[in-house]
């Protein structure tokens, strides 16, 4: 058994890592004194700057989640160690908080005149990437031009930036892929709740590559019930997730999907359940 | 998950002489064991730390009647029995309930992070605020200390201990100390912010 005091050993205590014998001892230590709640604390917050530098493997993350992600509490913990971060490394380099980054604006004539310096194989290869784009377009204007006119309406409203998205003006749904936090249970809505349009955060994996976008179906009865040719990634500080806005009229009760799939290759697909009662 | 049910006074003294008989004595060691129950509860990250304390009390109480209280079972080794449970409970709650722990701090790829962050611009503007409100050189000591990741950060770290003449240890509980009431001051300006 590790040294009771030891920061290292504490941090492995919070992530539930460590034997039942152990966890019992520490939490007996705890309930009899106060000598342990500075180290523990220390550890604590060694323990998020370590989640948010990405230095906690696989194994590591998923119990951070589950055990020690476990409040609103922690949360709050987690944000404000990573904004202090964020403050510090900005302050430092002597910015101020709010950063105009000045970017480079080149012309399309410019663009193209450094197109047609570039080599023949250089050449070749964006003729078909060039190519290769055009076929996802009319992939995409097909797509988008059998969409009703709700579901067109809805398309165009995804497509935007939702970071800034006014959360007091919808009903608010967090969904993870597959099953929930750590059971099979599928989460449940209640009919009455949803009432604005309905904002779906869906996490997703931290090395999912934020460039790419998700094609949305809505499912229900196996029956694609809406759908939403693009959504955005965007980064929490946790990892990843899908912004998503439905028309509250499509809800009914039963039980739906949602699957996200990737517009690029059209084959990695994630599936987020819920009922609605 | 919490009962409440009604503790007779009966029940309550009979918890409390089974403290001890002499009630200065029993009170100390109910506030005693209260303490380290909410500090149980607090590591554990649990939301109501108190109310859960309240809760391992009032089965305590009620089951007191049916408690072997010879004098070789530890009083600490009971009460963390039914407060082991009551952290179950609480965790399989959160399951249930599913309740939103993913963090609302929300980027485009790509984008300026800080400068897009979404209703977090007031925890940001609040936190700018509280750093202010510190004295000149705790800032400085917050700010170096989370400045830098891994390697850089420690060096940087063991540097600031050396300049102010503390352990590595002691920087760590310095800065948690400074971070606590940066904290507070936080959660007083996100609520005038109504947030």
């Amino acid at each position: 058994m590790g040294e009771i005091k030891d920061i290292k050993y504490l941090k492995k205590y919070l992530l539930g890592k460590l034997s039942k014998k152990e966890i019992e001892l520490i939490d007996i230590e705890l309930i009899e004194n106060d000598k342990l709640v500075e180290n523990l604390s220390v550890a604590e917050d060694s323990l998020i700057e370590d989640f948010i530098e990405g230095e906690l493997d696989q194994k590591e993350t998923k119990l951070f989640n589950t055990n020690f992600l476990v409040s609103k509490e922690r949360k709050l913990k987690i944000e404000t160690i990573y904004l202090l971060k964020k403050y510090s490394n900005r302050d430092e380099k002597g910015d101020s908080l709010i950063v105009n980054e000045d970017i480079e604006f080149k012309s399309f004539f410019e663009r193209l005149r450094e197109i047609f310096h570039l080599s023949p194989q250089k050449l070749a290869f964006t003729s078909i990437l060039i190519f290769i784009m055009l076929g996802i377009g009319l992939v995409y204007l097909n797509y988008f031009g059998n969409l009703s006119e709700l579901e067109q309406n809805y398309a165009r409203m995804n497509s935007s930036d939702l970071v800034n998205i006014q959360k007091d003006n919808y009903s608010q749904i967090d969904l993870i892929s597959g099953i929930s936090r750590s059971s099979n249970k599928v989460k449940t809505i209640a009919k009455d709740s949803l009432n604005n349009d309905v904002f779906f955060r869906l996490a997703l994996e931290s090395e999912s590559d934020s460039k790419n976008k998700y094609r949305i179906e809505l499912i229900k009865d196996d029956k694609i019930v809406f759908r939403v040719p693009e959504v955005n990634v965007y980064r929490n500080i946790i990892g990843k997730e899908l912004r998503l806005i439905l028309p509250q009229t499509i809800f009914e009760t039963g039980l739906y999907q949602i699957k996200a799939t990737k517009v690029k290759s059209n084959k990695i697909s994630f599936m987020y359940s819920f009922y609605v009662k | 998950m919490l009962n409440n049910p009604q503790i007779t006074k009966e029940d309550f003294g009979t918890l409390l002489k089974w403290f001890s008989s002499d009630e200065k004595i029993a009170a100390e060691k109910y506030e005693e064991i209260r303490d380290g129950l909410i500090r149980y509860f607090h590591f554990k990250g649990c939301s109501d730390p108190i109310n859960l304390t309240d809760e391992t009390f009032n089965r305590v109480t009620n089951k007191i009647n049916s408690l072997d209280l010879s004098k070789d079972v530890k009083k600490i080794t009971i009460f963390y029995g039914f407060a082991y449970n009551i952290y179950r409970e609480y965790l399989r709650d959160l399951e249930r309930n599913e309740i939103e722990l993913i963090p609302d701090i929300v980027f485009q790829e790509g984008s300026n992070e800080i400068t897009e962050l979404n209703e977090e611009n007031n925890l940001l503007e609040c936190l700018e605020n509280c750093l202010n409100e510190l004295d000149e050189n705790d800032k400085k000591i917050v700010i170096k200390y989370y400045n830098k990741e891994k390697k850089e950060k420690i060096e940087l770290r063991k540097e600031l201990a050396e300049q102010l003449e503390l352990t590595a240890n002691a920087l760590h509980v310095k800065v948690h100390r400074l971070k606590a009431s940066l904290k507070k001051c936080i959660n007083k300006c996100l609520n005038e912010k109504n947030v």
